[in-house]
């Protein structure tokens, strides 16, 4: 394409210089210059075709782009301005039913608090049986404990009662009798 | 436990001896007698263990005790034999070992009775019935413990038999808690 380029700027070029030449060589005293007219004519005609001829190409591509960045831009917008409708359409129709929202709202969040407090009265309603219950188990076994506990010293004072009347009532043939049982016992099992 | 071995070993020793000159109760009344001395008397055994004395004045001192105790040359020999050694520590093991090993030898047992009160003649009673029940001569030792109430614990090596109205009232008492408590 460059040797392309050069070669047909190269004839422009000895066209311009023979046109130069042309007009050097065909001046007139006065009025138009019939000949440097027609060459420079001529001339911006070739320039126009080359021009038209060099240009071709990149001003088709360059208007091509030109004309797609365009479209796209176009429908770019197209969809903007489709979507800002359509949030357009749907805000007004959010604003219209916002009346109905509202209160539809206001009866769901009733709703919710009314069954939440619901949920925390039955919890704490289970929590108090629960606590209740515990409390009378620990009860009921503190006092089955509290009477084994009575019992049991009640025992260990009947006990120290009658070691205290075992001692002040031994007498030497108690304690022979004792020990002769004892033996008896110890026989017996020999 | 060295000092277990050791004793063993001298125990052994003197047995060997005493059951060769068929004097194994004498030795045995020697050491006993010995043995008593000492744990009554904690100065003489301090003395006798201690290492600052010197050898040949804890000597001496057993020499001169041994005069009128009238010992058995071989349980003599053997004690200053220990304290050439300065080892008069062991004593009341070898002492403890060479009952047991003579007990055995002689078909004996030893047992001791405690008594809420003293046992006057019941004391042969009981060294027969012991001796009926086990088969063997019967060495008995008494002793008075008022806090029993009544009756008596008989001992016979690692047994025990508890007939005291301690354990009875006890026992009485574990049963009727839980039978209130059941």
């Amino acid at each position: 394409v460059k040797l392309r380029t050069l070669t047909i700027l190269g004839i422009y070029g000895a066209l311009g210089i023979s046109s130069a030449w042309a007009t050097e060589g065909g001046v007139e005293p006065h009025g138009i210059p019939g000949k440097a007219l027609i060459f420079a004519v001529v001339n911006f005609l070739i320039l126009v075709i080359l021009l038209g001829y060099l240009l071709r190409k990149p001003v088709k591509d360059f208007f091509a782009s030109r004309a797609a960045l365009i479209k796209q831009d176009i429908e770019e917008s197209q969809n903007l301005r489709d979507c800002a409708t359509e949030k357009f359409q749907e805000y007004s129709q959010r604003l219209k039913n916002i009346e109905a929202e509202m209160e539809a709202l206001t009866v769901e969040l009733k709703r919710a608090g009314e069954l939440e407090r619901n949920r925390i009265v039955q919890a704490a309603h289970e929590r108090v049986t629960s606590m209740k219950e515990t409390s009378e188990r620990v009860m009921a076994q503190e006092l089955i404990r509290a009477k084994e506990e009575l019992k049991r010293d009640a025992v260990v004072l009947a006990a120290e009662l009658a070691e205290k009347l075992v001692r002040e009532n031994m007498t030497p043939e108690d304690q022979k009798r004792i020990v002769k049982q004892y033996m008896d016992r110890m026989e017996h099992l020999s | 436990m060295r000092g277990g071995s050791v004793a063993k070993r001298y125990a052994t020793a003197l047995f060997y001896v005493a059951q060769e000159q068929g004097k194994l109760d004498k030795f045995q009344e020697n050491l006993e007698m010995l043995s008593a001395l000492i744990r009554g008397n904690p100065g003489l055994r301090e003395t006798l263990e201690s290492p600052v004395v010197a050898i040949s004045k804890k000597k001496a001192i057993f020499l001169e005790l041994e005069k009128k105790l009238g010992l058995e040359t071989g349980v003599k020999n053997l004690i200053l034999i220990l304290l050439d050694q300065d080892r008069a520590a062991v004593f009341p093991l070898l002492d403890l070992v060479f009952r047991d090993m003579a007990d055995e030898a002689l078909g004996q047992v030893r047992a001791t009775v405690i008594s809420a009160a003293p046992l006057g003649d019941q004391e042969s009673q009981i060294k027969g019935l012991l001796e009926k029940s086990l088969g063997r001569k019967v060495l008995l030792e008494t002793r008075v413990n008022s806090q029993l109430l009544g009756g008596m614990i008989i001992q016979v090596g690692d047994k025990v038999f508890d007939g005291s109205l301690t354990r009875q009232l006890e026992n009485l008492k574990e049963e009727i808690v839980k039978r209130a408590v059941a």
